[in-house]
């Protein structure tokens, strides 16, 4: 598995994806808190007159934290599902596979290895991101709450972990990029759909995570809900890889 | 020593079935060719020994121990040369050899002087490049070098030559001759003349049925053993009727300028010449048939398709 893992950061590194992560997280961490600080300005200059009849509010902090979530949640993961699941159906659509399946790796190392990297890899990204983000927002705003953002980025990580393996999934289940890359937004899509429903239910589905980010920022939730805001998403986690890894076991490799 | 044993081995898909209670022993040390059309169920075959695709029914063993799908720990003793070999495009060869090694957990001294010998042995020295940019030949010999860093017992070849030209074949192949006597060999190809240069005992397989298995010379005599032509001055459908009347049993068949017929235990080639003069024709040649695997392959073949 550590030497899968090592040649999987090997293939991180040389496609530039290395880099690509990191640099979106930072760029987001920079953007969002002077986004939320001038929005005011920026609304001005667009609508081209300072003789509006509208008065905005002050930005707060909170502003910076929903913009750097909001970007998060569009931009960020959207190129999370569009290089995740190249990276888990690459091997196959190119027909890599057969070659490295003949020597005695297990499929199920051979496709958690890729798993591990490469949400490894969006983990260090976020760290980056939550560092430079709590240090913007503190030189525009005076203010933040480092340890709320620091519990926010890992949640928001299980986010991302949580589309990953629809991800893996789909790769296991379809044979080309684009199959497999369809599912994984459909379910993305999917699950902000179930947003919407206020039914108990779908309280804790893993579209909430921004739900208990916010909770977090602003101090109102509650330990039970944290639980749930983390089980129910682990256990959709859990039923992803083990159906894809089992799928990705019983797959024949076309003669 | 058996290095491979399939017993009653069959992949169906559905209701087709591309590989039939396929029973087939490779030897250790020797050269074992696998060949057969194309579609004849040769890679289907290769795929369930290296655990690729699932077998319908049927064992696998190598070297004497039973292939469980799961356990991939039988494939330290293979080495797997596929027939369009696609690698990392953003490695070049010695990082690839040591991605290998890595998998392999070789450790040994002098693994930095073994991965260049292999890629010397291959003619590879130039590794700096990306593999991206090497020729079709060229990615072929980094697949031999890449099954040998483990110095496996067993080479499983799927068509090292077909996609080549005939300089990368010819190179290819004088690799293959060189690890000839040193491996087990099960080499798969449509291409016979390669078979002929390089193997010691042959299977040929059509829609996934094992036709004959024996070696290249067991599997000519069996074939054409006792077959000769016979050429006169008269014309051959005069000849052919002529043997005909005098032997009725014999296996006669217009070829060429004359007519070819085999022999059996009652009637040999004397017999024959001596009953061709007393009929008053002339003799022109009496020679026996020369034949090529490629002869034997076609006929065998038709014979399963009629």
């Amino acid at each position: 598995m550590k030497t899968l893992i090592k040649y999987d950061l090997f293939y991180l590194k040389r496609t530039a994806k290395f880099i690509i992560f990191p640099a979106l997280a930072f760029i987001l961490a920079v953007i969002s808190p002077l986004t939320a600080k001038y929005m005011n300005q920026i609304l001005e200059f667009a609508l081209g007159s300072e003789d509006l009849p509208l008065s905005f509010p002050e930005p707060t902090v909170m502003d910076s934290y929903t913009q750097y979530l909001g970007n998060l949640y569009e931009m960020f993961i959207l190129v999370v599902i569009f290089v995740s699941v190249g990276i888990f159906v690459r091997d196959k659509t190119k027909v890599l596979i057969p070659l490295i399946l003949t020597k005695p790796i297990s499929r199920m190392k051979y496709l958690l290895s890729k798993y591990i990297t490469f949400n490894l890899l969006l983990f260090v990204s976020l760290i980056v991101g939550y560092l430079v983000f709590s240090y913007y927002t503190f030189v525009l705003f005076g203010e933040v709450d480092m340890v709320g953002m620091f519990y926010g980025t890992l949640l928001y990580m299980l986010y991302v972990l949580f589309i990953t393996s629809i991800a893996l999934f789909a790769s296991a289940v379809f044979d080309t990029y684009i199959l497999a890359m369809f599912f994984t937004f459909g379910g993305y899509i999917v699950v902000n759909i179930f947003n919407i429903f206020k039914a108990t239910l779908f309280q804790y589905f893993p579209g909430r995570i921004i739900n208990a980010i916010t909770e977090i920022l602003v101090g109102t939730i509650e330990t039970s809900d944290i639980i749930f805001y983390i089980l129910v998403p682990t256990i959709f986690i859990a039923g992803f890889l083990v159906t894809g890894i089992k799928l990705f076991l019983s797959y024949d490799f076309k003669a | 020593m058996d290095s491979i044993k399939l017993s009653n081995l069959t992949k169906q898909y559905g209701d087709f079935t591309a590989v039939n209670d396929l029973n087939l022993r490779v030897k250790k040390g020797e050269v074992y060719g696998f060949i057969g059309k194309n579609g004849a169920g040769k890679t289907t075959t290769i795929h369930m020994l290296l655990s690729l695709i699932h077998k319908s029914s049927g064992t696998i063993e190598v070297n004497e121990q039973l292939v469980d799908f799961k356990d991939v720990s039988y494939k330290r003793a293979i080495g797997f040369v596929p027939d369009v070999p696609v690698f990392p495009s953003y490695m070049n060869a010695m990082e690839y050899l040591r991605y290998v090694a890595d998998i392999f957990a070789i450790k040994r001294e002098d693994l930095q002087e073994h991965l260049r010998s292999l890629l010397e042995f291959v003619e590879l020295e130039d590794n700096q490049k990306k593999i991206s940019q090497y020729s079709r030949g060229m990615k072929q010999r980094l697949a031999i070098a890449q099954a040998l860093v483990h110095d496996p017992d067993i080479l499983v070849m799927d068509e090292p030559t077909s996609a080549l030209d005939p300089i990368g074949r010819k190179s290819v192949m004088n690799v293959i001759l060189q690890l000839k006597g040193k491996k087990t060999i099960f080499y798969s190809t449509h291409i016979l003349e390669d078979v002929e240069r390089v193997c010691d005992r042959i299977g040929l397989l059509d829609h996934g049925n094992l036709l004959l298995e024996g070696s290249i010379n067991e599997i000519q005599d069996m074939y054409y053993k006792d077959k000769y032509v016979l050429i006169t001055k008269e014309n051959r459908e005069d000849l052919h009727k002529q043997l005909q009347t005098g032997f009725p049993k014999i296996d006669a068949k217009l070829e060429g300028f004359g007519v070819e017929f085999k022999l059996d235990d009652n009637l040999n080639a004397n017999d024959v010449l001596e009953y061709v003069m007393k009929e008053g024709l002339t003799i022109e040649q009496f020679m026996p048939v020369k034949t090529s695997l490629e002869d034997v392959f076609v006929e065998v073949t038709n014979e399963n398709t009629n």
